[in-house]
């Protein structure tokens, strides 16, 4: 009752106080003030009369019982502006009444402290559970506070034209909440008993909240009281927000073990700490306070374990938002902890990236989808995750480097190669299914032994060339982007464009040379060393005489051409990849596509119906086993029909489409895989660049030769290992080209 | 078993001119007690050596077994050029050097070579070549006593192994007890992982090497091999021992 009854007397008080001074300073401020003083000597002076010692007497009466009063919390005897009104007079009669009456008013706070508050105090604290002592000590915080309110505005006159004025005073409210301060926080890192429980509950009840994720009020009240009282000491010292700062810590370091077990974690961390901070905000702790908080989480909960952390998280994070805010943050870590979080960030995406592209290529190895374009795709996925983080040139590296490390490992990187090889061959056999070749160039790039890629893709550009099976122009172009990646003076580059001026060579410079007159002749004229090897097989023939006489009459004039042209020897050698197409006269003439031992065998069927295959061995001089397999062609076709022991031409022969394309002759059996002579060349790569450095040194320490050799070859074999050269060694060693002259030299023999 | 052409290669190579006979020309041959000739025709399979069948008997007559390691000190030291073969002039000389006339007094010398070796002494040396007599060269030159053929390089993996399970033995008689066990065990593991695993051949340098890799790596430390590096000069096939036992998981933490 006494509550309400001083709040709504407190409302009328403001007009009545500020009425006489409003008064004052509207009318004749200078006069009024000038009378007051001309007033007070003149009481001083003379003797005061009874009267008004009487008066005296009973406003110091009543101001004292008024404190009284309110701190019992009794009902006021009179309306505010009479007691504001005495205690004004009061205070101007004289000078020394102001410090009394402070001198009261202290004694009785201080009294009604210790007498009232803090056995209040010390019951509340000493209570078990935290949240409802928490709110009863609030209450009788509040309780206090709005008796040293009511009591501040009693003693208005006091605060603004004494204590305030003083320095050494303290202001009504700034001695009660002194004396509250002084007793419950004082020294509150030290001895104080009280401080110690009421940090702890405090901090207990902001672990409930951080754990149950909902903000309690009684703790947000706390923590702005807490935070009130703080600010009333001169200075605040900083400790005490430090040890709520390490508290904080302290609870986030044991809810991070748990949130370490669960996905998600550095979402969860960026959740967490953002109410953490968004909760001090709205209590008004200040930005010191706030920016600290947050740095010491930061290093907490994210970079105290980094590399673990990150290592785990990547895969979650990778696509999300906080990837982002994760960088932005490890972008200031070297500022505010002198920690280079930033490569670590690189490396582990380097990492995670790379088993990444590893484990695309291995599902593609099991599942049997095409692994380039898959490979491609995930490297642009994640090409555009990390462009999101804005840009970084470590990160671009790092992707272009990971995608290079998993191309090139040992494992993989012969099977990249023959799938790169497999997908240009089918992009320019179905052209219209890829937009375009910036996949294949991805991959290229990331190949580190092009020469090796190179080798063949070669074989096949130079079999897609001669058979036609692509479009010379945009061979050229890939030509051209490969080329640009390995510089125009390699010798890999020299020899594709060689291919290609063959190519355009023979179709603008030499039909004119040829002149077949009841035959088209389109001749193709390559340079051997610049072709792929595997194309050309020696084989021996007869041809029929026209056939020849072509050839022959093309060699002579192409010899004429000249005088570099003279010394050229031109090698028909590669029969299989002349193509030919032969009209067959059947019930209709039917078109026949064909190489050119196929038709040799077909022509020789014009003379006679039916050949034994000693007689067409004999005739055509050409091998056993490929004279079957191009009978084999033939047959396949139903073009000849095999009966024992001899082949007829079937004149019967009919096609719906009346062209019929035989099948090319397989290549010979002994054409290895890609891994086989790969492995081949490697190895004889090794083996040369062992005895080159051993050659130039003659005597030679086996780790420096190791080391040599790996520079020498990482380069263009970023797979070569210590073990694959050491095997190497092993073989020289025991074939004597090389010497063990004690443990760890080696001589070599010349 | 006659054998004509070696019968008519000898009698030739005996009857061939001075100047290609006299290849040694270290010191003037010492004239040879007639008791040691005597020994030497006893075994003799030809003029110049003894044969498988003579060594049998020789080896009867010292009573060492030809399984026993004697019998391999006994080649070591007799020079033999491969196994079950004695030649004539090394087992005159150095008997003679040793002045040894009787099986009794070669057996007895042949036992203090023995120990000799595994005691590193070097009380006895290589008569024709003025070396001291050691285990390392004993072990090389097990590998050259087992060639069947003049240019072979490499020996299979068994007659490796059985060698080795003659020859390491010795090397570990100086090895205390717990690593020795532990030696033994690396040993057993190795001889699986080149039967099973790398089943390759053994070349001289392969083999050599490997004496010191049981000495400076195994015997070193042979629960860690911390003294191991890759980068060191093993031939790649203790690499691949290595790689084996990390793979296998029987060894931690090597690099």
């Amino acid at each position: 009752m006494s509550h309400l009854d001083s709040s709504s007397t407190r409302e009328s008080t403001p007009s009545h106080s500020t009425t006489p001074s409003h008064l004052r300073s509207s009318t004749s401020l200078d006069i009024d003030q000038s009378t007051h003083k001309r007033k007070k000597p003149n009481h001083t002076s003379s003797t005061v009369s009874e009267s008004v010692i009487l008066q005296l007497n009973e406003a110091k009466n009543s101001s004292y019982a008024v404190v009284d009063i309110v701190l019992s919390g009794g009902e006021l005897a009179h309306s505010y502006s009479l007691y504001y009104r005495q205690i004004e007079n009061l205070c101007r009669f004289k000078h020394i009444e102001q410090s009394q009456l402070t001198q009261v008013l202290y004694d009785k706070l201080s009294t009604y402290f210790n007498t009232q508050i803090k056995p209040e105090i010390d019951r509340i604290l000493s209570g078990e559970n935290d949240e409802q002592t928490m709110s009863e000590f609030l209450m009788l915080f509040n309780q206090y506070n709005e008796k040293l309110r009511i009591l501040a505005r009693l003693f208005l006159y006091l605060d603004k034209n004494y204590l305030l004025q003083h320095s050494t005073k303290k202001t009504i409210i700034e001695y009660g909440l002194f004396l509250f301060v002084e007793y419950v926080l004082n020294n509150e890192t030290g001895s104080n008993q009280l401080s110690r429980i009421l940090l702890h509950k405090h901090d207990k009840l902001l672990r409930t909240q951080r754990v149950s994720n909902t903000i309690n009020p009684v703790t947000q009240q706390l923590t702005k009281l807490l935070i009130k009282l703080h600010s009333t000491r001169t200075p605040p010292t900083f400790e005490f927000n430090l040890t709520l700062i390490s508290k904080i810590i302290d609870h986030y370091n044991e809810l991070k073990e748990t949130w370490r077990c669960q996905p998600n974690y550095i979402i969860t961390v960026f959740h967490h700490m953002n109410q953490e901070i968004g909760y001090f905000k709205t209590c008004g702790k200040d930005k010191e306070f706030i920016q600290m908080l947050l740095m010491k989480l930061r290093w907490n909960l994210i970079f105290y374990d980094f590399n673990n952390v990150i290592r785990h998280e990547l895969p979650e994070l990778i696509n999300k938002p906080e990837l982002k805010l994760l960088y932005s943050y490890c972008k200031i870590t070297e500022a505010d902890y002198n920690y280079d979080s930033m490569s670590i960030f690189v490396y582990e995406v380097g990492c995670f990236l790379m088993d990444e592209f590893e484990k695309v290529i291995q599902n593609s190895r099991t599942d049997g989808k095409s692994v380039i374009p898959t490979l491609v795709e995930s490297y642009s996925f994640y090409t555009e995750s990390l462009t999101k983080l804005g840009e970084s040139d470590s990160l671009e590296f790092e992707l272009r480097n990971s995608l290079s490390r998993a191309v090139n490992t040992a494992g993989n990187n012969t099977y990249i190669i023959s799938q790169l090889c497999k997908n240009i061959d089918s992009y320019f056999k179905k052209p219209e299914n890829f937009p375009n070749f910036e996949y294949i160039m991805i991959i290229f790039k990331a190949i580190s032994n092009k020469h090796e890629f190179l080798m063949f893709y070669k074989k096949d550009l130079s079999k897609r060339l001669l058979l036609n099976k692509s479009n010379v122009k945009d061979e050229e172009k890939l030509a051209l982007e490969f080329l640009a990646e390995i510089g125009e003076s390699d010798e890999d580059s020299i020899s594709l464009k060689v291919m290609f001026n063959d190519l355009q060579l023979s179709a603008s410079e030499y039909p004119q040379l040829a002149s077949a007159s009841d035959f088209e002749f389109v001749p193709l004229v390559l340079e051997k060393k610049h072709w792929p090897s595997p194309l050309y097989e020696e084989l021996t023939i007869t041809l029929p005489n026209n056939f020849q006489e072509i050839l022959d009459t093309f060699t002579t004039k192409y010899c004429e051409l000249g005088e570099k042209f003279k010394s050229r020897k031109l090698d028909w050698n590669n029969y299989k990849l002349h193509q030919i197409i032969i009209i067959g006269h059947f019930h209709e003439d039917i078109e026949i596509q064909c190489n050119l031992l196929q038709a040799v065998v077909i022509i020789l069927f014009n003379e006679k119906h039916n050949y034994t295959l000693t007689e067409l061995n004999q005739r055509t001089l050409m091998d056993e086993r490929l004279l079957r397999q191009v009978l084999d062609t033939l047959v396949s076709k139903k073009l000849v029909i095999q009966t024992e022991g001899s082949f007829k031409l079937n004149s019967h022969f009919t096609s719906k489409s009346r062209k019929i394309k035989l099948a090319m002759l397989k290549d010979k059996p002994t054409d290895m895989t890609v891994t086989m002579s790969m492995e081949r060349n490697r190895q004889e790569e090794y083996k040369a660049t062992i005895v080159k450095v051993m050659k130039q040194h003659e005597k030679y320490s086996m780790t420096n030769l190791l080391q040599d050799c790996l520079d020498l070859l990482h380069k263009r074999n970023p797979t070569a290992s210590v073990h694959d050269l050491k095997a190497c060694i092993d073989v020289l060693i025991t074939n004597e080209y090389l010497k063990r002259q004690d443990q760890d030299t080696l001589i070599y023999i010349a | 078993n006659y054998n004509l052409n070696a019968a008519l290669d000898n009698f030739y190579n005996r009857n061939a001119s001075p100047a290609t006979t006299t290849t040694t020309n270290r010191k003037p041959p010492v004239k040879s007690d007639k008791r040691l000739v005597s020994l030497f025709k006893k075994y003799r399979e030809d003029d110049e050596h003894i044969g498988i069948d003579g060594t049998l008997a020789y080896l009867e007559d010292l009573s060492i077994t030809p399984e026993d390691p004697l019998a391999l000190t006994l080649a070591y030291f007799l020079k033999s050029p491969r196994v079950g073969v004695f030649n004539k002039d090394a087992f005159l000389t150095i008997w003679q050097h040793y002045e040894c006339y009787t099986i009794t007094q070669m057996k007895n010398v042949i036992l203090h070579v023995h120990d000799d070796i595994l005691d590193s002494g070097n009380q006895y040396i290589d008569v024709m070549e003025d070396k001291p007599l050691t285990l390392k060269g004993m072990y090389e030159f097990t590998f050259e006593f087992l060639k069947e053929v003049e240019n072979q390089r490499v020996l299979d993996v068994q007659t490796c192994i059985d060698y080795w399970k003659l020859l390491l033995p010795l090397v570990l008689k100086k090895v205390g007890a717990p690593v020795k066990q532990q030696v033994e065990e690396r040993l057993d593991q190795w001889y699986e992982f080149v039967l099973e695993d790398h089943k390759k051949p053994f070349s001289f340098d392969g083999w050599c090497q490997f004496y010191l890799f049981v000495q400076d790596i195994i015997i070193k430390d042979p629960v860690a091999f911390k003294d191991y590096d890759e980068m060191q000069s093993w031939p790649n096939v203790m690499d691949e021992y290595i790689e084996y036992l990390r793979e296998n998981g029987l060894v931690e933490g090597v690099n």
